[in-house]
């Protein structure tokens, strides 16, 4: 068909920017996508949901015009009596109060959204009016992140799959289309698997990864941070299968504890003190050759005894034993001594491997996690506690172990150092937002501002978590202003977090919530006036992939992507959100302020700075962003009609691991420091009832979460997983993805292992009820199977869509979050999670 | 003589249904009609539970069933293998799908729509070459191997799990990998002959 063009464009149906597309498109409307043969990394590859875009930009779903609520009730379920306005009526409606907050109290507004590629542009829109920001899609993120930083250096990881040899997957399916950098992930672990390479994965849910891998270890939900510290224990002191060199060398292994819990530190230059063996005294770490550092021993500074923090360390995970572990984690002995033992051996600890004729480590060895483990009260431990086990076996950032997502750009930004010679990832210096904060070093302690009571929460790298129940009592977590106006983009928090009808009752403590709608969703009921946006396929994005998530790791090369629009929205008026964030910027009168926070939120060099003094477009924006960081912009990739800039990947950017400064933290000098000061703001705001700090100690530890006990006959537990067809709530609004996942049972209906089902009467099919011990339930259809564990049942974390305006995908399969409530003491104090263990009962229908 | 075939790498597939959209896509099928699906077969007891994906579509046969069977030649073998469909032909005897020992074989009942609000824009160009009461399948994506390029599904595979070529030609990816690995065939014993492989 000769009328059809052919675009060039990037896939955005899930977060992870990972695959080249190309539209076929005839009179405007989307015939076919293909992925595009000439884009690496995807090479034309492109998963089950980027073949769904057909039915983006023409869903019914969609929103086409301004719309203003006239129903002034707010509910689940109420409509809102939507009226048609034009945008100079919305400008009315928004301008004159963006302007009120901005001269009573700027952070009286907030932004909320989950959309990556303009990241760049909307934190620096929210600084420059004085507004907070919220996520509100990160608090089922995966608090990994906060070890990643530390540990990797980057806000995400992934496996070196082309070297690795034993991949420990543990609660996630990483490598089979749900995680980021999916396509190349794909394909690099199938040809792991066709290479030999064992799999084993540690998961409740016998999903499509354990299910195929080569052991599906089954857990008990919460007791992961358990599991983790054994075979710490195990590697450290029964088989010894750690890197010591590389713990002596990159970690704070060998600096000197004192008897309350601290580093040593030099007099006079402060730095932590290690023993050096060779002089037998206490010395700077930096004055220290890393052969000398003492890993084990008793030492006496100043009248003060001490331990380096490796032995300390050791000496404390002796108490979780095999036995132990395995009543708490319902995990055979013989299994976990396996597993530990496998993982130490795989990580072939002392070897070298060549690669472009440079020596480097090799540890085909390799543990990633996801969200399930670490979504508990206490998250931060077992975050670390999972992730230190990469640490053991020497693995961050060299072949075969985990590597750090553009951890190490030199072009533009590298990995540092800090005063203690602890590591500090790019984000610290280059990309810092809120959302994505570093969890390294400790940021003040204060009295929260934010509805993210971020003053409480020092080391995490987001406290998204905090937001529904700061809303519901402000004044309890010591903020004195009310939230007036909320703007949300991309994001869908109402249905994404816990239960609806609790995210409802704090939504409406909100004033005023301006949505910008693709499409309909649950949150976008809730507000006053709805914009539409622009469909990703509508539109420029020309920094598709940011950096701190979306860049293929290891061997290859950076690849830059760049979206353009594929069609035009199906209304001329349909813009980019963020062009019509520009126009509020001018016409709240604060654009000047916004260039100006632009330029140096960015770190744009002088050459690349807006003039704040002139107006500019959102294309013109995007320009110099990508000129300052890739060389080239917005016409370069127009002129050549490409998707991609491909940039060549030296062997340091590669596996930084043994390039960049800095030692990892395996104990937690900082979280026992800033727990103090944690202590003390608690203590000043009446919270300390109610707001354990015990977590902040510098050795990692697991407790039985709140639900860890059966309770009365709330005897399950209630889990739940991704499929591949599936990401975020808009795939279930779509008739292709939605028509893929009718094709197996477990994808929309309730998991249940069959000798449970048997016990209480419950066969195959039957219409099932799960009441959780918070007094919600939701109605399934029950699953038997033996791909479960038998104290849980287990449900698609996506299904259950219940938005009014919906075409198709409404009330499909059971809403998992609709059975969680949002309760103080199931959060993690340190991190924001909400503990995903409950206890739930089930009956038929 | 070329003779199209394909490998499909079970050890590689996830079981993601990439393919399966891909294929879709690419033939513009009304709702229920699929030319390729994955099947998940369960078996094992906990915690030895296994699930295992095979993705299915017409296995373009040397002596295909279908051709025989079908009273009004909607089927027929290309000199290069595959197996092609005109539909135009069809008046829905539906004798195909009793003949096929695969189930590759489709029938359009009526053209339904994605959305309960009628035809998108999309699905009007892609029901465009639908007839309603007639058979369908795969046809190896004739029109772009003819314009050398790979079936819509291989090239969409995020697994990479299928590898498209010529069967005749002993130094092919297809035929190293099927001698290298022990390609099957599926009931091989019905003497059909499939041009696609199975390795796993």
């Amino acid at each position: 068909m000769s009328d059809v063009k052919k675009i060039r464009t990037v896939c955005n149906m899930c977060q992870t920017t990972c695959a080249g597309m190309i539209a076929h498109v005839k009179d405007n409307t989307i015939i076919k996508v293909e992925g595009d043969p000439e884009c690496p990394p995807s090479y034309g590859r492109m998963c089950v949901k980027g073949f769904s875009t057909p039915f983006v930009p023409n869903n019914p779903n969609r929103v086409l015009k301004p719309l203003k609520r006239t129903n002034p009730e707010k509910g689940l379920g109420v409509d809102p009596k939507w009226k048609e306005i034009t945008w100079e009526e919305a400008y009315a409606e928004i301008v004159p109060r963006m302007q009120k907050v901005r001269s009573e109290n700027p952070l009286k507004l907030m932004v909320s959204m989950f959309d990556y590629p303009p990241y760049y542009l909307a934190i620096p829109w929210c600084i420059a009016f004085g507004g907070q920001f919220y996520v509100g899609a990160a608090t089922w993120c995966g608090w990994y992140h906060n070890a990643c930083y530390q540990y990797y250096l980057s806000f995400f990881r992934e496996a070196d799959y082309e070297h690795v040899k034993y991949l420990l997957l543990w609660g996630t399916q990483s490598g089979h289309l749900v995680d980021a950098l999916a396509i190349p992930a794909a394909k690099k672990l199938a040809d792991a698997r066709v290479r030999g390479i064992k799999i084993v994965v540690i998961d409740p849910v016998a999903t499509p990864a354990a299910s195929l891998a080569d052991e599906w270890i089954p857990i008990r939900p919460g007791t992961d941070g358990a599991l983790a510290l054994c075979f710490g224990n195990l590697l450290l002191n029964q088989y010894e299968l750690y890197d010591v060199n590389f713990i002596r060398s990159k970690t704070n292994g060998p600096y000197l504890i004192g008897t309350d819990e601290l580093y040593v530190r030099d007099k006079e230059t402060k730095k932590p003190l290690v023993w050096d063996k060779s002089k037998n005294q206490a010395l700077p770490f930096n004055q220290v050759d890393s052969e000398n550092m003492a890993m084990e021993g008793e030492y006496s500074v100043d009248g003060m005894t001490c331990h380096p923090a490796f032995q300390i360390l050791r000496e404390h995970l002796k108490k979780y034993t095999p036995e132990k572990v395995s009543e708490i984690t319902t995990i055979p002995v013989e299994d976990i001594q396996r597993i530990a033992r496998e993982f130490g051996e795989s990580a072939q600890i002392g070897s070298t491997i060549v690669i472009d004729g440079v020596q480097l480590p090799y540890r085909p060895a390799a543990m990633l996690c996801g969200r399930g483990p670490t979504a508990h009260r206490h998250a931060m431990h077992a975050t670390f506690a999972l992730e230190m086990l990469n640490v053991f076996v020497g693995n961050p950032n060299v072949p075969g172990g985990v590597l750090g997502i553009g951890a190490n750009y030199k072009r533009r930004w590298g990995a540092g150092v800090d005063d203690d010679g602890i590591a500090t990832s790019p984000n610290y210096s280059y990309w810092h937002f809120w959302g994505a904060m570093d969890s390294y070093p400790a940021r003040p302690v204060s009295k929260p501002v934010t509805y993210g009571l971020h003053g409480l929460f020092p080391i995490a790298a987001y406290s998204d978590g905090m937001f529904p129940l700061a809303i519901m009592d402000p004044k309890r977590f010591g903020l004195e202003y009310n939230l007036e106006f909320l703007i949300t983009a991309h994001v869908n928090p109402v249905a994404t977090y816990a239960n609806r009808s609790e995210m409802v009752e704090a939504f409406k403590k909100i004033d005023f919530i301006l949505g910008f709608a693709a499409e309909w969703n649950e949150t976008l009921e809730m507000c006053d006036i709805v914009l539409p946006n622009a469909q990703w396929i509508e539109r420029y994005d020309p920094i598709a992939n940011p950096p701190f998530k979306f860049v293929q790791t290891g061997l290859g090369d950076w690849h830059w992507m760049f979206r353009r629009p594929a069609v035009a929205p199906p209304n001329p008026e349909i813009k980019h959100w963020q062009e019509i964030m520009l126009e509020l910027a001018e016409r709240a009168g604060f654009a000047k302020d916004y260039y100006t926070v632009f330029n140096e939120h960015n770190l744009l060099r002088p050459e690349y700075r807006l003039d704040p003094d002139k107006k500019h477009t959102y294309l013109e924006m995007c320009d110099a962003v990508m000129k300052d960081r890739y060389g080239v912009g917005v016409d370069w990739f127009e002129e050549n009609q490409t998707n991609v800039l491909v940039q060549k990947k030296t062997i340091e950017e590669a596996f930084p691991g043994p390039f960049v400064p800095g030692r990892h933290n395996i104990y937690m000098e900082y979280w026992k420091k800033t727990g103090e000061e944690v202590r003390k703001v608690v203590k000043e705001m009446g919270l300390e009832d109610v707001w354990e700090t015990d977590d902040y100690r510098p050795l990692l530890e697991w407790w039985p979460c709140n639900s860890y006990e059966k309770k009365e006959d709330y005897d399950l537990f209630a889990v739940n997983y991704k499929a591949s067809m599936h990401s975020f709530s808009h795939t279930m609004y779509n008739p292709l993805t939605l028509e893929i996942g009718y094709a197996y049972p477990w994808v929309y209906g309730v998991q249940i292992h069959s000798e449970t089902a048997k016990r209480k009467g419950i066969e195959d099919g039957d219409e099932i009820w799960i009441e959780s011990e918070y007094g919600y339930k939701v109605k399934g259809k029950a699953v038997t199977t033996e791909g479960i564990h038998p104290e849980c049942v287990g449900t698609m974390g996506i299904a259950g869509r219940l938005t009014h305006g919906e075409k198709v995908g409404r009330k499909v399969g059971p809403h998992w979050n609709t059975l969680i409530g949002l309760r103080l003491d199931r959060m993690d104090k340190m991190s924001s999670s909400l503990d995903g263990c409950f206890r739930v009962k089930v009956f038929k229908a | 003589m070329k003779r199209w075939g394909m490998v499909i790498d079970l050890k590689r597939c996830i079981g993601c249904n990439s393919c399966t959209l891909a294929c879709k896509i690419q033939n513009g099928t009304p709702p229920g009609i699929f030319y390729r699906r994955v099947l998940e077969k369960t078996s094992g007891k906990y915690p030895a539970f296994r699930r295992t994906y095979l993705p299915v579509q017409c296995m373009h046969c040397e002596d295909p069933p279908c051709v025989a069977a079908c009273p009004s030649g909607v089927f027929s073998k290309r000199d290069d293998g595959i197996v092609v469909v005109d539909t135009n032909k069809c008046y829905g005897a539906k004798a195909c799908r009793m003949a096929c020992p695969y189930n590759a074989i489709t029938f359009l009942e009526e053209i339904r729509n994605y959305f309960p609000d009628g035809r998108t824009d999309t699905e009007k160009v892609w029901y465009e070459n639908h007839i309603a009461g007639t058979a369908n399948k795969c046809n190896f994506c004739a029109d772009r191997v003819d314009e050398g390029l790979q079936p819509a599904c291989v090239q969409a595979c995020p697994a990479a799990v299928m590898t498209f070529g010529d069967l005749n030609d002993p130094h092919s990816e297809v035929s190293m990998l099927i001698k290298a690995r022990d390609g099957l065939q599926l009931h091989a014993e019905l003497g059909t002959n499939p041009a696609v492989y199975y390795v796993k």
